[in-house]
């Protein structure tokens, strides 16, 4: 662990994002206790790691005993999907590698996430999240610190999981929904109040099936974000003080939610200042409403810890204020929604709020009865009436046996409605209202206010409108033994967008029948693994929301040999980059499905290229202060995770030790491909200034290369080679007596795509027109390119979600990829052309000095990218003149 | 219909009920950076190696390992269970040893207040709180000058013995009441568990 003087030189001296301006929901540090409050969250320094990537390690102090049917594997699985869910959000920089299995007493040195099993915790505790900084904020001052470093986190559980309190097997959804509820945390996030994954107590509405809401996207898009994001996205900003102090409020919760069912929210500064960033566009209900009072022993309300600053001021939250929507209403549809655009700001939404010695309601829970059992957040059909019960604190009295009197309820929006005088006391604590739904098409979160006492609750998705119904299992067919057909999942609203998980893996769909039924490639797994399979909609609805007591399908494989592995070389030297060869025996590695960790954060992978089912070569890099000694490597595919302890042995650094840098990058691109023929650059560490008599090849070729003063080598990399990984070795003269330089690993690609026209949408009737200085495209419209040779040496073209736009220097998204239909008329192979769309973005802006202005475009794929196109523009609106006084 | 069939069952069946509401709490369990299993008064006096009331005197933090736990000197002023000799209690989280250690959840105790601490010594001699904040108890005195313990419901995410969802309900009762009931709880942990048969004669009493 990092000594606090170190920590402090390396929050300083590294490249810091820009300040946060709403860093809400987020580990939250100021300079000082005065004015003007700039929050500096807590983050994973992306410039301590490496590829924006932090590993996670799952201790090699395995859990036991495990629950009936349960096994590590299973369990290792669901940790691995729990990460991957934070992974999928595009609009984050940042990435989780799963790093295998460690030693958890061998000191890091580079930032990581340790999942722990330990009973070393008193009864009454199942698992806690603990966060790492350092310990001396005097660096906050420093001019330039936009954040604080997460040097470490830890998530840790019972180790023995059958203990009283943590009976549930791995493949429950609420232990996946857990620990990526663990997971956000580790990465910054803290608690909010949204009904999202990272909302506290009892209600998150999220589920495996969608298991992050827009305000679990919006802070790690914001803390992490990837170019881009904030231009989509809106902000909102404002003030919230006290009616009678006219002080700041500190630590009010701010949420803008949308009648679609999204919410954002904020928490405000210590000056009662707020702004909620990454808000989509839409129009938006605000409201603001205190967090829940402090617990006896606890600290802080809803266990959000308040900001800190080096003189230990105290920032505590001011929770003694009664909730209310902007401006100034306990009824919604008094309310006035604020619009938010894409990189707009709506200003001055304040409050101005009434004392109030507490919450009158809070912590509502809702369930429904949809398919005969109770499912929390309950999904409803559209057009349908339903019966929703809730309980919350305050909503009841005499002993929770009658509804509190006064109290109402009522939906917020247009998309369901509560039957008039249906509100009644039900049973238990809990409350029930007939709910009728409208005739809607997408999945919609809706929210339910509640008020009492001159006070206002709100739940933001007390339960969702599914137009589609639930999936379900009732049978997993295996082929017999040596047939070649697919395993075949029966069941109800299967399609061919359903996830099919196998202990948590996805299975690969290979085919949605006519019966309904789908086919199915299941993940690799260990001999005669017993899996539980579940499927899981796009609409978030999963098939164990209706199990009930029903026992989970399974899924047996069959008996196989025990996969191993083995690795070359044995040694990796500490500061320096190099290739590693995996090889198994009786294993299934598989582009896209195979991870490898080495059980240390200061190893990581750069690069891994799948040769086949039995090898796997890597670029490694392995940080200068790795501490020598042995290590794991874990080997994951699917469910066949193979660990081999103290495989891999690391090495005490070289002084004279040379070293290539990876990734090798395209001089031209600056991507981590280089075509034949092309042009490579690679850094290196240790290089001497004379190269007199130094070779450096390419594959087995010779390659022509030459190095600047800083050691950058460019590189000519010669024709002839085959596509794909290719090894890089440079070698001394045999004279040089200096350490074998280890060999690297470089990306061999076909031809870059290339962009041949384009042309803007709507089609006039005349039929499409080039994009050109006459006919330049608005920003905001669409544009079409003919693009020739994206796809993959295989023949797949990439998807929508594999392809991006270069414009004007900034990463965008495509918006559709479709290949260009084959001439029927023809014999010859279809060529390899696809239209690419995307839209200009809003925030170009023209220089007005230019006629014609225009801004290049390329299109981009995996390590691939295009050559400029020239986009035409509208040129700047001449200024009005002048008026004369 | 489903309303139907659950008031017929409310009235037939009020136990079954309360299970269908304790199933409702399992049905989604929502999560939360810690996660307690709830512990009953009773639970807690028997599992507690010791208990006592006491007046925080002062803190200090230190590193064990690679955690870092803020450690609360107490004087005791009364005790409830003897246990291991201690005079600290020890929170996770705190600032030591270079590093600043958040574990959302973890309860602050303030210095001059008085609490009921039910503490739980490890193997390894350190002595926390039993279930984070659910050991802990204020003690304030009342108009009347009587001491009352309370301890509200806990914010974090709460399972029972079988893993189930629960809501943590606030406790508050007159100090001599709680150490009444630990001090059954405490009798009853040593006494042998009743013949069958006997449980259900005791509850007709």
């Amino acid at each position: 662990m990092r000594t606090a003087a170190r920590a402090f030189l390396f929050a300083v001296a590294l490249t810091a994002m820009s300040p946060w301006a709403s860093a809400y929901y987020y580990y939250v540090f100021f300079a000082s206790g005065t004015g003007p409050y700039a929050p500096l969250a807590a983050h994973f320094d992306l410039n301590a790691i490496k590829d924006n990537t932090v590993q996670y390690f799952i201790s090699d102090q395995a859990p036991a005993p495990l629950m009936p049917g349960d096994n590590l594997t299973a369990i290792y699985s669901q940790i691995r999907q729990a990460a991957e869910v934070w992974n999928g959000v595009r609009s984050s920089s940042l990435r989780l590698h799963f790093g295998g299995t460690r030693n958890m007493a061998t000191p890091q040195t580079v930032p990581g996430i340790d999942v722990v099993f330990d009973d070393n915790m008193p009864p009454g505790i199942v698992a806690q999240t603990t966060l790492t900084f350092p310990s001396d904020l005097a660096f906050l001052s420093a001019k330039g610190t936009t954040f604080v470093p997460i040097l470490r986190s830890k998530l840790q559980l019972r180790k023995d999981l059958t203990a009283a309190g943590y009976q549930q097997s791995s493949y429950s959804d609420a232990f996946f929904m857990t620990l990526v509820h663990e997971f956000g945390h580790t990465l910054g996030l803290q608690h909010t109040f949204t009904s999202a994954t990272m909302s506290t107590a009892i209600t998150r509405a999220t589920t495996r099936g969608a298991p992050l809401a827009a305000d679990d996207i919006s802070g790690i898009s914001l803390l992490y974000p990837a170019g881009g994001y904030a231009v989509s996205t809106g902000s909102i900003t404002g003030k919230v003080i006290g009616a009678v102090s006219g002080a700041g409020i500190n630590m009010a919760s701010v949420v803008a939610i949308s009648t679609s069912g999204v919410a954002v929210s904020g928490i405000t500064r210590p000056d009662g200042t707020y702004e909620i960033d990454g808000i989509p566009p839409d129009q938006y209900y605000i409201y603001v409403h205190p967090l829940p009072p402090p617990q006896a022993g606890e600290g802080n309300p809803a266990n959000i810890v308040p900001p800190a600053d080096p003189q230990k001021d105290n920032f505590a939250a001011n929770t003694g204020f009664v909730t209310q929507f902007f401006p100034g209403t306990q009824d919604w549809t008094q309310a006035a929604p604020a619009g938010v655009g894409a990189g707009s700001v709506a200003k001055d939404v304040n409050f101005v709020v009434t004392p109030s010695g507490g919450p009158a309601v809070y912590a509502m829970e809702t369930y429904g009865y949809p398919q005969g059992v109770a499912i929390p957040s309950p999904p409803f059909l559209p057009k349908s009436r339903n019966a929703i019960v809730f309980y919350a604190n305050g909503a009841t009295v005499n002993n929770q046996s009658a509804i509190a009197p006064g109290l109402s309820a009522s939906i917020i929006g247009p998309t369901a409605s509560i039957e008039p005088g249906s509100l009644q006391y039900f049973a238990s604590g809990f409350l029930l209202a007939w709910v009728d739904t409208a005739d809607l098409q997408v999945e919609t979160p809706v929210a339910l206010a509640v008020r009492l006492n001159g006070d206002l609750y709100v739940l933001p998705a007390a339960f969702t409108i599914m137009p589609g119904g639930a999936p379900s299992v009732t049978a997993v067919t295996l082929p017999s033994s040596g047939s070649t057909a697919a395993t075949t999942i029966t069941g109800k609203n299967l399609t061919a967008n359903t996830r099919i998980l196998v202990d948590g893996a996805p299975a690969h769909v290979l085919a949605a029948n006519k019966d309904g039924s789908l086919d199915i490639l299941q993940p690799a797994a260990l001999s005669g693994m017993q899996a539980v399979v579940e499927a899981v909609n796009p609409d978030g609805q999963t098939s164990f929301q209706s199990l009930g007591a029903n026992p989970a399908p399974l899924l047996t494989y069959p008996q196989a040999n025990a996969p191993q592995i083995f690795q070359t070389p044995d040694t990796v030297v500490a500061g320096t980059d190099t290739l590693m060869v995996i090889s198994g025996v009786d294993t299934h590695f598989a582009d896209g499905q195979t991870t490898i960790g080495f059980g240390s954060s200061d190893i990581s992978v750069r690069g891994q290229w799948v040769v086949s089912p039995t090898m796997v070569i890597l670029n490694l890099s392995v940080d200068p202060a790795a501490r020598p000694g042995p290590t794991y490597i874990t080997v994951a595919t699917g469910l066949e995770i193979v660990t081999a302890p103290n495989l891999l042995n690391i090495a005490a650094a070289d002084p004279k030790q040379i070293s290539l840098r990876v990734p090798v990058l395209n001089a031209v691109t600056g991507l981590a491909g280089i075509p034949a023929g092309g042009i490579a650059r690679i850094a290196t560490a240790g290089l001497p200034a004379d190269l007199t008599g130094w070779t450096l090849t390419v594959g087995p070729l010779p390659a022509a290369y030459t190095a600047d003063v800083n050691g950058v080598l460019t590189v000519q990399v010669p024709t002839g080679l085959g596509i794909g990984a290719q090894t890089v070795q440079l070698s001394a003269p045999a004279n040089a007596a200096l350490p074998a330089i280890p060999r690297v690993m470089l990306q061999l690609d076909p031809a870059p795509p290339q962009i041949l026209w384009g042309v803007d949408t709507p089609v006039p009737d005349g039929g499409p027109v080039l994009v050109s200085a006459s006919n330049p495209v608005p920003p905001g419209q669409s544009v079409i390119l003919m693009v020739y040779g994206l796809s993959s040496t295989s023949g797949v073209l990439p998807g929508v979600g594999a392809v991006w736009m270069n414009i004007g220097g900034a990463i965008y998204p495509a918006a559709s990829v479709t290949r260009v239909p084959a001439d029927p008329n023809s014999t010859a192979p279809p060529s390899d052309l696809a239209y690419v769309s995307f839209v200009v973005p809003t925030t170009l802006v023209p220089d007005p000095a230019v006629s014609n202005p225009s801004v290049p475009v390329m299109v981009g794929t995996g390590t691939r990218l295009s050559g400029a196109y020239t986009l035409f523009i509208p040129p700047a609106l001449p200024s009005p003149p002048a008026t004369t006084p | 219909m489903v309303l139907a069939v659950l008031l017929w069952t409310m009235a037939k069946h009020p136990m079954r009920v309360v299970a269908i509401f304790a199933f409702l709490a399992c049905a989604g369990i929502p999560a939360s950076a810690t996660i307690l299993q709830q512990l009953t008064l009773d639970e807690m006096a028997r599992k507690s190696t010791s208990i006592v009331r006491a007046r925080v005197t002062g803190c200090s933090e230190v590193v064990r390992g690679s955690d870092v736990f803020t450690l609360y000197k107490f004087e005791t002023l009364e005790t409830l269970k003897s246990g291991p000799a201690t005079r600290e209690v020890a929170v996770p989280g705190g600032v030591a040893g270079g590093m600043r250690q958040v574990v959302v959840g973890a309860p602050t105790l303030r210095a001059g207040r008085e609490y009921v601490l039910f503490l739980w010594t490890s193997h390894s001699g350190l002595t926390q709180l039993m279930g984070m904040s659910q050991g802990l108890f204020q003690i304030e005195r009342t108009t009347s000058g009587d001491l009352r313990a309370s301890r509200d419901a806990a914010g974090e995410q709460m399972l029972d013995a079988a893993g189930h969802a629960v809501r943590d309900e606030t406790l508050s009762m007159p100090w001599k009441e709680l150490k009444a009931r630990v001090s059954k709880s405490m009798a009853i942990a040593v006494t042998a568990a009743p013949p069958p048969g006997a449980q259900a004669l005791r509850a007709g009493k």
